[in-house]
């Protein structure tokens, strides 16, 4: 079974997105901030990351980062997951790495775990 | 006197303009090009007629030009200033309409994402359904308080928030607001308690829109003192006002964000580690209201320790 971690501060956006992955047959772990984002991802090494931008603690900019520069996590495929839109963060995030950019407002569930598969399929 | 001047002219809608972006007559590039103009014809003219009169006294001739272009240096200098506030009001409007827009798609995400769960059939029992729907339900009110906010900032920002000031029973109003905020503490694991005297005097004030800033504030406190610790509400009349303060033991607010908590939007100093529950306008608000009604806000604060805000609002007579 693979593992999908959410690493999300808005407990309604989890709370949805980790029952409809479970019920696609994922694992899911949560984290509410970019701290335990970071430590979580370090210990299960997830299959995938789901990363919001704007988090506590330590931001999505930055748990990305540090997500690249460790090797143990630099492979793990990040589809960053926000609300934020302008094209120099659209940019920042994918030149640092992230393999999507997704915006939450313009998808619905089934598109957003679309786009999943696919990336897990690569 | 100045205030009957501007109301004239602002009447004859030629710096209708100036108006709307909130600009001083005296920050309105069209009227100071206007007193620009009228004023180098007027040098004009009176320097010719001065330097017909007194050709025997060339330097006092230069005096007087130097004098007038000193002027007309100075008017040019606000003319500046004042396209500076506009381009300021223009760049303000489109960090507002961005930072709202980002606002309001987090409960948009969050209701869409819900109805897909019903409409996609992967909410199984009826318990299950009613707490889905529940969550709907709270984004759908958070939309409209943010809504709400936001108009209130427009009206502000416009100079044209209505406050309809009456005599209001404090003491029954806040106690009826830290009845209403009680589960809301105790899901937090925070106590909550009211310290003021029956007998408080009635004060002036708008009741609808001090209800929402005295609730925003023990929100805030609650909010902030999450986990473990109390919030304490107290009254005290002092003098020609009554004083309400709301104290938490929370975590207090940074030295260096301090001088900036009552601005608009302003929830922390890195934007992107902003915590997503909240408008970022409730203090924004909160002070406007305040003093709006006559009265003053303001805190004492230390990290680690917890917040007191203070407010005072006029008794009625």
């Amino acid at each position: 079974m693979k593992t999908i971690l959410i690493i999300e501060d808005e407990p309604t956006l989890q709370k949805t997105m980790s029952l409809a992955l479970e019920q696609e047959g994922y694992e899911v772990k949560n984290a509410l901030d970019g701290e335990i984002g970071l430590k979580l991802a370090k210990e299960i090494k997830p299959d995938m990351i789901l990363l919001d931008l704007i988090l506590p603690k330590v931001d999505g900019f930055e748990a990305l980062e540090e997500l690249k520069n460790d090797d143990t996590t630099k492979d793990i495929p990040v589809i960053v997951l926000t609300n934020l839109e302008s094209t120099e963060e659209i940019e920042r995030a994918l030149v640092m790495g992230a393999t999507t950019y997704l915006v939450k407002a313009n998808y619905d569930l089934k598109d957003i775990i679309q786009k999943i598969k696919e990336t897990l399929k690569q | 006197m100045e205030k009957t001047n501007t109301n004239i002219l602002y009447k004859l809608h030629l710096f209708k303009d100036c108006q709307d972006y909130n600009l001083g007559l005296w920050e309105c590039p069209s009227f100071i090009f206007l007193v620009l103009g009228l004023l180098n014809i007027t040098a004009m003219v009176g320097t010719y007629f001065i330097a017909n009169r007194y050709t025997d006294q060339p330097e006092m001739v230069a005096l007087i030009v130097i004098a007038i272009s000193a002027f007309i240096f100075l008017l040019s200098h606000s003319i500046t200033q004042g396209f500076d506030k506009l381009a300021q009001a223009n760049k303000m409007k489109t960090e507002f309409v961005s930072i709202a827009s980002h606002q309001l798609r987090t409960p948009l995400s969050a209701i869409r994402w819900t109805l897909n769960l019903i409409s996609d059939g992967r909410v199984a029992s009826p318990q299950d359904t009613a707490t889905y729907l529940n969550l709907i339900k709270e984004n759908n009110e958070r939309m409209i308080r943010l809504v709400n906010d936001l108009l209130d900032v427009s009206r502000i920002e416009m100079g044209r928030m209505i406050l309809f000031p009456k005599q209001t029973n404090i003491y029954v109003l806040v106690q009826k607001i830290v009845n209403i905020s009680a589960p809301f503490a105790k899901a937090n694991n925070v106590t909550l308690s009211l310290e003021a005297p029956e007998t408080l005097p009635n004060v002036l004030t708008d009741s609808e829109k001090i209800s929402i800033t005295i609730q925003n504030l023990i929100d805030n406190a609650i909010k902030y003192t999450k986990g473990k610790g109390d919030v304490k509400v107290a009254m005290e009349a002092n003098g020609k006002m009554v004083k309400i303060a709301v104290k938490d033991s929370g975590v207090g607010i940074p030295a260096l964000q301090q001088k900036h908590i009552f601005k608009k939007f302003f929830r922390s100093d890195n934007i992107m580690k902003n915590q997503t529950v909240g408008t970022g306008l409730g203090l924004f608000l909160a002070r406007s209201i305040v003093e709006g009604s006559g009265g003053k806000i303001w805190f004492e604060s230390e990290e680690g320790k917890g917040t007191t805000f203070f407010f005072t609002l006029p008794i009625y007579k």
